[in-house]
């Protein structure tokens, strides 16, 4: 019996030499490049055709990030590729910390390259900084710690895991040539301004028309065929972020939309449409916030918001 | 061999094991730097290989600490911690353990871990527990510390991390260990361990619930990855293998000397418990073979675990069944807790590990071996001292150093004893042609032991050295000593014989008749004989006899090379096979 059984084993294990990856090391591989995934699409390549305002990336406006190419062949290198995966496919590869259907490039659009689309590059330079929400000067770890706890309503990666070390590292090889502590054009979001008070019932109607289509009736996005993770994301439900994340500020989340969405559609929608839709997301049901209390979330449930 | 009584208490044992192992297994893979999934795996794959082909029927293998403490500190320099090549590292690690082991098991050399002093690996054990306690303090505190770092170094970070310690995370931490401890106290028969996760656990949810989650702030494990079937497999490409083969190829060494040894202590001890006959060789064999086939499955090195061993000998495992339920047991279990493990704060796994920490120091394992011998605490204090400060495998280097040195002390105290009385006169040849000592044995009995009708030589009581002696011995010119000579007497250990014939001498003057009785000689060679030579001829000048007593014929050659038998005479030369008379 122990015979049979260790020549088993032996068999199997000279089998497993020759054929099978190591699977610690499909981390660092490459994703596949033939894959439609919508944080992609490029702004210049489809302009949308109603009369109004359009935005048009010009060469030379904005700080140009190394291409995915000229990502190094070394441990570097590697590091880089891991953060991208992560940063691309945050389920798959930091499902250890996500908690939700968000990937990084969820609202960090094309992996953190868009102008206005909250860049990597733009952030980089500016961190560590003073922050309002937390009161304290956070670096940019911290600060991903916190996309991992509110956007991504998952657990966040301590400050040593390698997924946290493969973020920044793509942060840094994204920015590389990015002047430090300089406001650059296209950092964050755009700004908006509201001309009338918002009105929800609007925002319905802004939905159905531009929003719908992608994310769905029921805001759940919708999956890639073979289910694994979200095309288009969810913007409200379980799967979505929760409501201590900043887009659930609904001036933060009307310059989102107004920078980004419809995707490839930048700037399309007025202030007044980004701000109605943005309220009307607002009011839909997501994961709590988990800086209030749990208590407090059961018997004042409105005081959590 | 299996009955249904015997399957029923396996399957009782192999259940408690599975449910015990968890958070073990969960902090030892920390311990290791490891992402936890790699623990479970490690108490899944290497018990199954190590059941089925090791020779114990008792022992349990998988995750250790005193390895995963000797992982962590091997791979620091070399990689990230639990990054991609961190886990590389350690499946590398498992591989070439795997192989020496084998080698070892191949070349039946499994006997030299019987060797490796006990002294020391107690030392070695309280050592690691020291440090595991003192690198869980910034986990526990929930402040980020440097990993791999000398104590020296690591106690003021402790203290300077004190100011931007959590609260919260400390509150959780001392509400895991205090709750271990209290169990452990007064229920010792409960699971403290799986207990004290669960109070942490629960402690840290109602303070989440009260002030929030983030509130809270603490460090959490994660969801865990987990895969059936995890294959993965040693790299040894120059890119990623040629940087740190300087260190991990002696610590794959180490890994396996100390797998091996814990291992066949724990083999010997649960034979001792349970009177099955082991096949050291086949024990190191088998955990060769279980660290060679893990390293396939994302495990990392692993030996026998004595806790789990123990406790699932004391749950009535009798046969390699038990540790295959206990897999089974693992593997479905942590099907259902995975949801809830990815919520266990790291400050409860740091007290987990400081109550695993402080389990490894046992003060009465300590007291024992330092009450034994005097050099025993010479030995404990280098090799505690030597753990903590140079790292786990330059201790195992100079622990096998000190018990080879301990041993071959030992081995070179050759007992010498005057014998008396009966005892004495049982060496008496009887027929010496021209001295009638049978007569002269027969009519004055007990007490006399002399050639001649003089007055005899007798020591006082057995028990006393010869060293001891204090009786005064007759200036009579031909009175007869007998000194048994037990053990080895070889170069090393010639000085205690020389210092006693000198002694001797001092009293007898060197003309009394010798018989020295070397029954109980183990091995006797050429610098061992030339003291007897010398003697013999010394004695043989003053006119005295000297008469050796062997067992056997095994050590002729020595006598004849030596030209001992030619000095003393072949017919003064008796041996015990031959004359075998009523007296023996």
């Amino acid at each position: 019996m122990k015979r049979i059984f260790l020549q088993w084993v032996l068999v199997f294990s000279v089998y497993n030499i020759g054929v099978l990856p190591v699977a610690a090391q499909e981390l660092g591989q490459s994703l596949d490049s033939l894959e439609v995934r919508p944080s992609l699409v490029n702004s210049r390549l489809s302009l949308p055709t109603q009369l109004t305002q359009v935005h048009v990336i010009s060469p030379g406006e904005y700080f140009a990030p190394p291409l995915v190419a000229d990502i190094p062949d070394d441990r570097f290198g590697d590091m880089v590729r891991m953060g991208r995966n992560i940063f691309t496919k945050t389920g798959v590869y930091a499902k250890r910390y996500a908690g939700n259907g968000l990937n990084c490039s969820s609202c960090h659009l094309q992996e953190g390259r868009k102008p206005h689309g909250i860049p990597l590059w733009a952030a980089y330079g500016r961190y560590p900084m003073y922050r309002h929400k937390t009161r304290t000067v956070v670096t940019l770890e911290e600060r991903i710690q916190d996309c991992f706890i509110y956007s991504m309503d998952g657990i966040a990666p301590t400050l040593d895991a390698p997924e946290m070390k493969a973020l920044v590292t793509y942060t840094k090889w994204l920015s590389k040539g990015a002047p430090v502590g300089v406001d650059l054009p296209g950092r964050g979001l755009p700004n908006v301004s509201r001309t009338q008070d918002l009105d929800p019932k609007r925002g319905k109607i802004v939905y159905e028309t531009h929003c719908e289509f992608c994310h769905g009736k029921d805001g759940k996005g919708q999956k890639h065929t073979n289910g694994e993770g979200y095309m288009f994301p969810p913007v409200w439900g379980g799967d979505s972020y929760n409501k201590g994340s900043g887009l659930q500020r609904v001036r933060t989340l009307a310059k989102f939309i107004k920078g980004n969405m419809p995707l490839g559609a930048s700037f399309s929608l007025t202030n007044q449409e980004s701000l109605d839709v943005a309220i009307y997301i607002w009011l839909q049901e997501r994961p709590r916030n988990p800086k209030m209390s749990q208590a407090m979330d059961f018997f004042f449930p409105n005081m959590a918001r | 061999m299996l009955n249904r009584k015997i399957v029923k208490a396996d399957i009782i044992a192999g259940v408690t094991a599975g449910v015990l192992i968890l958070p073990q297994a969960i902090a030892l893979a920390t311990l290791a730097g490891l992402p936890p999934e790699y623990g479970l795996y490690t108490s899944i794959f290497p018990v199954m290989f190590a059941a089925l082909y090791g020779s114990s029927w008792h022992a349990m293998s998988g995750p250790n600490t005193a390895l995963s403490i000797l992982i962590a500190f091997t791979i620091a320099p070399y990689a990230s911690i639990a990054s991609p090549e961190w886990i590389q590292y350690a499946v590398t690690l498992a591989f070439m353990a795997g192989v020496i082991q084998i080698a070892l098991g191949f070349l039946r050399l499994g006997i030299i871990f019987n060797y490796f002093s006990q002294t020391v690996t107690i030392a070695l054990i309280t050592g690691v527990g020291i440090i595991i306690i003192v690198s869980q303090l910034g986990n526990f505190m929930g402040v980020l510390m440097n990993i791999a770092e000398p104590i020296e170094d690591a106690i003021p970070q402790v203290i300077y991390g004190i100011s931007r310690a959590n609260g919260f995370a400390v509150s959780v931490g001392i509400v895991t260990v205090l709750s271990g401890l209290l169990i452990k106290h007064y229920y010792p028969k409960l699971p403290f361990l799986i207990i004290a996760v669960v109070m942490g656990m629960l402690f840290s949810a109602g303070l989440e619930l009260i002030l929030g989650e983030t509130s809270v702030g603490l460090d959490k494990l994660g969801t865990m990855s987990l895969s059936a079937l995890p294959l993965s497999s040693p790299d040894f490409s120059p890119e990623n293998f040629a940087e740190a083969s300087q260190g991990l190829l002696p610590a794959a060494f180490v890994i396996a000397f100390l797998g091996l040894i814990q291992a066949s202590l724990i083999a010997r001890a649960m034979a001792i418990k349970s009177g099955q006959c082991i096949d050291i060789n086949q024990e190191v064999l088998g955990q060769g073979i279980s660290n060679l086939a893990g390293s396939f499955v994302s495990c990392y090195p692993s030996c026998s675990s004595f806790n789990r061993s123990a406790s699932n000998f004391e749950s009535g495992g009798r046969t390699p069944l038990s540790a295959l339920i206990s897999v089974v047991t693992l593997g479905v279990l942590i099907v259902f807790a995975a949801p809830l493990i990815a919520h266990m704060p790291i400050s409860v796994m740091a007290g987990i590990l400081l109550l695993v920490g402080a389990g490894l120091i046992k003060k009465s394992d300590i007291k024992k071996t330092l009450l034994e011998k005097k050099e025993n605490q010479f030995i404990f204090a280098l090799i505690l001292f030597s753990t903590i400060y140079g790292g786990v495998d330059y201790a195992v280097f100079f622990g096998i150093f000190l018990s080879i040195i301990a041993y071959l002390k030992n081995a070179s105290k050759p007992e010498i004893e005057l014998l008396t009385g009966k005892e004495a006169q049982q060496y008496f040849p009887q027929s010496v042609p021209d001295k009638n000592v049978q007569n002269t044995v027969s009519k004055e009995g007990r007490g006399c032991c002399q050639f001649s009708k003089n007055k005899c030589f007798l020591v006082s009581s057995k028990e006393k050295k010869y060293n001891d002696l204090n009786v005064e011995i007759p200036k009579q010119f031909d009175h007869v000593t007998v000194l048994q000579i037990s053990g080895s007497l070889f170069f090393g250990s010639v000085m205690r014989l020389e210092s006693a014939l000198t002694e001797l001498r001092k009293q007898d003057n060197g003309k009394g008749d010798l018989i020295i009785s070397g029954e109980n000689l183990q091995s006797i060679d050429g610098t061992g004989a030339e003291v007897l030579v010398r003697e013999a001829q010394s004695r043989i000048k003053a006119g005295a006899r000297m008469l050796l007593w062997l067992r056997n014929h095994n050590h002729d050659a020595v006598l004849q090379s030596s030209g001992l038998k030619k000095v003393i005479g072949e017919k003064n030369i008796y041996y015990l096979k031959e004359n075998n008379n009523g007296d023996h």
